[in-house]
This record gives C-alpha cells, sequence and structure tokens, in this order.
C-alpha cells in the first residue's frame, strides 16, 4: 500500500469511515414483508410457466407421446424459484438506512453490495411509491431523487406510515439545505 | 415591427421577430431536392420526353416549394420573442397550436449559435437556449443574423450569472467571431493531428486490423467468401474517422467573457460556451496508440446538456485532441488548480493483482483540496476529475470477486452526462475511509462555492436556509 498522503488534509470530516455492512452501525432495518412480496411477483411469473408445461405433458401422455422435455422446465422453473426465494430472503435483511446528520446512508445486496449516502442538500424530490402486489402487503418504496441519474438511493419494504414520515423528514431536511447544482 | 437585423442588444419589453429571410431559408433546399427526386424517381414516368419530364419536375417542386414557404412565412409571423421586465426570455410561437414559452434565464443552462450548411453560407445562424426544467425547457430562434445570434447569447448568458446588460461586443463588426480581439485563444487543434489521433484511435485500429485479417484469411483460405465482410470492416472505419474529422475540424477553444468558448465544424460550425461553474466532470481520456504521442481527449460533462444531445453528437468534447500539458492547460481554466502532477495519486494494494492485473500500476485515486481525481483504465486510459463541490452524492461498492479479496469501489456521483468518476479496487477499508472524506469535502466546498455566479460578485446560497437555489 502506497502512503503518500493526498495533497490537502480534509477540513474535519464528521467521520473518519462509513458503515459499508449491515454489521457495522446501527441501521434502521426494513420489513420482512418485502420478502413476501418480492416472492409473490417471481411466483406469478414461474407458476403459468409450471401449469403450461403440466398441461402439456398431460396432453402429451395421454396421446402417448413421451414429454420428457416439461419436466426440464419445471425443473429448470423450480429450481429458479428456489435460488430466488431464498435470495430475496438474504437480500431483505441486507437492507438498512441510517439519518446522520448530514447525509442519508442507504445500504443493500448480499452478493453485490452497495452503499449509497446522499447529503441532505442535494436531494431535489423523495417520492413514496407503491405497486399493487405491495399496497396489497402495506409496504412502500421511499425513493430520493439527486440532480444525479446515478445516485440510486430507495428504500423498499417500508410500512406506509413510516414511508410518509421518512418522505416528510427527508423533504423538509433537503428544502432547509438546498445546495442546488 | 422590429426586424433584428442589426447587431445589438434585446431591448426590454420591446417584441422581436426572427430575421424576414427565415421562410426563405427553410424553403431553398426543398426545391432543387424535390426536383431531382422527381426528376430520377420513377413518379414521372407518365410523362412523355425528356424535356416536358424536366418541366413537369421543375413545375411540381416549384409549387412544393410554395406550399412549404407559405407554411414557413404563416409560423414566421406568428413567432416573436422579447425579454420580458424581470429578465426572463418569452417566446410566442406555433400556427394553430400556440406555445407560449418563458425561459427563466436565472436557470440557464447552455446557449449554443449554430450555423447549419445552406443559413451558414447567407450569414444566418441559430441561437438555441436552454434552462433548467423539466419536459420543454428550451427554445431555438432559428434565424437570426449571425451577429445578432452572438449578441443575444452574449446578453443571455450575462442576465443568467448575475452580471448586468452589457454586450461585450466582441462579434460586432469582425467576419468570424473567432478572431476577435478580446477572445484569447487558448487551443487550436491542427487538422493533421486531428486525422492522426482519429485513425489511431483504438475502435479504428481495431477494425482495420480485423480486415486484414479477413483478406489475410481469405487468401490462405482459396475462398473469398469473407471479403463481403470488408466493405464493412475497412468502411465503417472510413466512415466514422471522415464524419468526425468534417465534425469536429478547426476546433478551436477561447476564453471570452463569458467563460470558455468553444467552435468547431466544417460544413456546420457549432460554437459552444462553457460557463466554468456549469462544469461538472472533466476527463482525459487517452487511447492506446495515443499514448506515444502524449495526446488526450478532453470531456465534460455539463450541467443540462445531456438532453441536447440530439442535435450535437460533440457536445461533450472540449478538446479532440491535444498534447498532455496543453489540456492540462486548457482544463486549468475551467477548474482553476490543476496540474500535470494532479496531485499525487495513491495507488493501490498488492491484491489488485488478483482482480485487476493489467491496469493495477495505473489506477490511483486522489481527494484534494477541490478535486477528486481518479485515474483508470488498461488499453484506454482515463483521468476523472470533479469538483468536491458539485459530487451529489457518494456510493460504495463490492460484487463477490471483489470482497473476496477485500476491495471495493467508490464512486462519485454527478449530473449526467458521458463520464462516470469512480476510483476502482481500493481496499474496503480505504474506500470508506474516503467516501467519508469526500463527503467532508464535498459539504465544505459547496457552502463556499459561487462559481455558478462568477460574474455578480455576490456569495452563492449557503446551506443556512438561503431559498435562492438554482435547481
Amino acid at each position: 500500500m502506497n502512503d503518500q498522503t493526498p495533497t490537502a488534509s480534509s477540513p474535519a470530516p464528521a467521520e473518519a469511515s462509513v458503515p459499508f455492512s449491515v454489521a457495522d452501525a446501527n441501521w434502521e432495518r426494513v420489513s420482512p414483508r418485502l420478502t413476501t412480496a418480492r416472492r409473490i411477483v417471481v411466483a406469478l411469473c414461474v407458476v403459468p410457466v409450471i401449469a403450461a408445461a403440466v398441461v402439456v405433458w398431460l396432453g402429451g401422455w395421454i396421446q402417448g407421446y413421451s414429454g420428457g422435455w416439461c419436466a426440464l422446465v419445471v425443473g429448470t422453473a423450480v429450481a429458479v424459484y428456489s435460488w430466488l426465494h431464498w435470495m430475496f430472503g438474504r437480500r431483505t435483511r441486507s437492507w438498512g438506512y441510517l439519518e446522520r446528520s448530514d447525509e442519508l446512508f442507504v445500504v443493500r445486496g448480499f452478493l453485490f453490495r452497495r452503499l449509497s449516502v446522499v447529503p441532505y442538500g442535494r436531494m431535489q424530490m423523495v417520492d413514496v411509491k407503491a405497486g399493487p402486489v405491495d399496497r396489497a402487503l402495506g409496504i412502500n418504496t421511499v425513493q430520493l431523487h439527486t440532480a444525479a441519474a446515478t445516485s440510486d438511493a430507495g428504500i423498499p419494504g417500508l410500512p406506509p406510515e413510516v414511508a410518509t414520515s421518512l418522505r416528510d423528514r427527508l423533504a423538509a431536511l433537503g428544502e432547509q439545505r438546498q445546495v442546488g447544482l | 415591427m422590429s426586424v433584428p437585423s442589426a447587431p445589438g442588444l434585446l431591448e426590454v419589453g420591446r417584441r422581436y421577430r426572427l430575421h424576414p429571410a427565415t421562410p426563405l431559408i427553410h424553403a431553398a433546399p426543398v426545391l432543387p431536392i424535390t426536383g431531382l427526386v422527381l426528376f430520377l424517381s420513377p413518379a414521372l414516368s407518365f410523362v412523355q420526353g425528356l424535356w416536358l419530364t424536366i418541366a413537369t419536375a421543375v413545375v411540381m417542386a416549384v409549387g412544393l416549394t410554395m406550399i412549404v414557404g407559405g407554411l414557413a412565412y404563416w409560423s414566421w409571423t406568428r413567432f416573436e420573442f422579447w425579454l420580458d421586465e424581470v429578465g426572463d426570455l418569452r417566446v410566442d410561437s406555433g400556427i394553430l397550436t400556440r406555445n407560449l414559452k418563458k425561459l427563466q434565464l436565472s436557470r440557464l443552462q447552455s446557449v449554443q449559435v449554430v450555423q447549419p450548411f445552406i443559413a451558414r453560407i447567407f450569414g444566418f445562424a441559430t441561437v438555441t437556449i436552454e434552462v433548467a426544467g423539466i419536459g420543454d425547457s428550451r427554445a431555438a430562434l432559428a434565424y437570426v443574423k449571425r451577429d445578432r445570434a452572438y449578441a443575444i447569447r452574449d446578453q443571455v448568458i450575462a442576465i443568467s450569472s448575475g452580471g448586468t446588460f452589457v454586450s461585450y461586443g466582441a462579434t460586432s463588426s469582425a467576419t468570424d467571431p473567432t478572431d476577435a480581439p478580446s477572445e484569447h485563444t487558448l487551443c487550436k487543434v491542427p487538422p493533421g493531428r486531428l486525422l492522426g489521433s482519429l485513425v489511431l484511435r483504438s475502435s479504428t485500429m481495431a477494425l482495420l486490423i480485423l480486415t486484414v485479417a479477413l483478406i489475410v484469411f481469405s487468401y490462405l483460405r482459396g475462398g473469398w467468401q469473407e471479403l463481403f465482410l470488408v466493405p464493412i470492416t475497412g468502411g465503417l472505419p472510413i466512415l466514422i474517422v471522415v464524419g468526425e474529422f468534417i465534425a469536429l475540424f478547426s476546433f478551436l477553444v477561447a476564453r471570452s467573457p463569458n467563460g470558455v468558448r468553444v467552435t468547431y465544424g466544417m460544413l456546420q460550425t457549432q460554437t459552444q460556451n462553457v460557463p466554468p461553474g456549469r462544469v461538472h466532470a472533466i476527463e482525459f481520456v487517452q487511447s492506446f496508440l495515443w499514448r506515444k504521442p502524449g495526446w488526450v481527449r478532453v470531456k465534460m460533462t455539463v450541467a443540462g446538456s445531456a438532453s441536447q444531445q440530439g442535435d450535437s453528437n460533440f457536445g461533450a468534447v472540449l478538446l479532440p485532441v491535444a498534447p498532455w500539458p496543453e489540456a492540462v492547460a486548457l482544463v486549468r481554466q475551467l477548474m482553476p488548480g490543476i496540474d500535470e502532477s494532479l496531485g499525487n495519486l495513491r495507488g493501490v494494494g498488492d491484491s489488485v493483482r488478483w482482480r485487476a492485473p493489467l491496469q493495477k500500476g495505473y489506477l490511483g485515486v486522489g481527494l484534494g483540496e477541490s478535486y477528486f481525481t481518479a485515474r483508470r483504465g488498461w488499453i484506454t486510459r482515463r483521468i476523472v476529475v470533479v469538483p468536491h463541490a458539485r459530487v451529489q452524492s457518494v456510493r460504495v461498492g463490492q460484487g463477490p470477486w471483489s470482497r473476496s479479496l477485500g476491495l471495493a469501489n467508490v464512486w462519485v456521483d454527478v449530473v449526467p452526462g458521458p463520464i462516470e468518476a469512480v476510483a476502482p479496487y481500493r481496499s474496503q477499508s480505504e474506500a470508506q475511509e474516503l467516501a467519508a472524506r469526500e463527503l467532508g469535502l464535498s459539504v465544505a466546498a459547496r457552502r463556499i462555492d459561487r462559481s455558478t455566479r462568477w460574474q455578480s460578485g455576490q456569495r452563492a446560497p449557503d446551506s443556512d436556509g438561503d431559498s435562492d437555489s438554482e435547481v
């Protein structure tokens, strides 16, 4: 490791380091219902595929064809679903957010881990949104927008009252500290 | 009704029209094109004899041209623009559907003067003005006299940057505005170097090598089936090189009272003004074969320009090719304090050998007083510079491969544009520390930043609840 210090010493950063994993800090977590919601969406895609394969196989069986490839389709669909089923559980547990004095921290992902930090003064808009499955399960997504398209800090799986109050807090902080581009 | 033909300022409250020749410029190209198409196409095959065919084609082309001209004239009579009392630009247009626009100049993103080929012959130009906002937040004044176009641009920039309604007059008498004395030339790209750089670019080289390989391969095999690909692999790079050569021909960067001005183009001349406060990121790009001559291309991300990529693909190019010291000297005009050493970048640890062995020695990051600087790249090398004051957010990311080596990437997010600012493959603890430092630096930097209103001398809105924010 090259230990050259950069040209200027930083003018008093708030923290020496940012937390990166859910173990590092006292993160706010998202609702486990997020897992259910994601699993339902995938199931809605997988079940028709399995059903169609079974129908084709039954039809072939009655007429005396062998339908080995149908078993392959069903097997693949089940395998993909099982993997996603497990992954959504892990992924939900990897989400966390943290409201610090100057910035919002959002951490997520377990295969590909990401941390997004958005200073309140850079927020241009905060949305709350929910799709039909999310609405049925009572979870919302809070989406932050900055002038950069890549900031990418949304928090899914929040109960509606948590989502609305978070949005209001963030919007108020954003307005108060708005610094333009 | 005034005709904006003389160079000069727009008077507040007075309504202006586009130049009366506008309908003619719109209609003029229709005549030869339709005439030729009608003559060559089988549409007139019912007419007997050459002369009769020509006569019919001419009559029909003239008719069509008159229809187009009439519509253009009608829309000309319905197009008005003026400066209102609060210093905003108003544009009313539309024949059937009226479109009344109010462009708030304090939110100006860009002003461009474009001279399309035909308009340029007769000394006309288009002024395109874009302000921050959602949807249709731009207006094109096509056409006005070239001098008028430059005057409008200067006035609009002056108003937007908090200055007074002063014309900089640099363009009033000179035939070529770029030769005007008050503009100090910073960089010129000689045609030879431009052509050389385009030919030596990795993409061109790859296609040319592929072409040669195809010819050799089919010769050795004795069959010639592969040769049908040769016009594609050989022709494509020629097309790209020639196209870009024409588009970026006689590239000139000059300092103007309004920031840095970029002018380029062989057939269609583009003039783009780059206000210093609107540059959110700079990138030096070096293709593999540019290392020997030491050339780099300089790209930039300018706020609000992502939406206008449609009419100029080269809006992101600050300098197509220049030797490294010259490029750095130019960037210093927009980002004071940048020097060739880039302020001692920090390299990466040994474990990067297992992740990115070929760029390991080149990777680097530096958090200077005012800038985030990162270096990366294997075949094509890139150096990105982002002012701390322009950082919108910070991200740290890690995939499975990097995690097994304890590495992570640090991104600083800037407004949409061609530049990705990332410091790849830092050790994880260092990445966390870099992100924290960058956040501290960016908060501190934008508190004192006033580059977006660099002419007014007033303080930029600070973080203590000042509502005079720009976006």
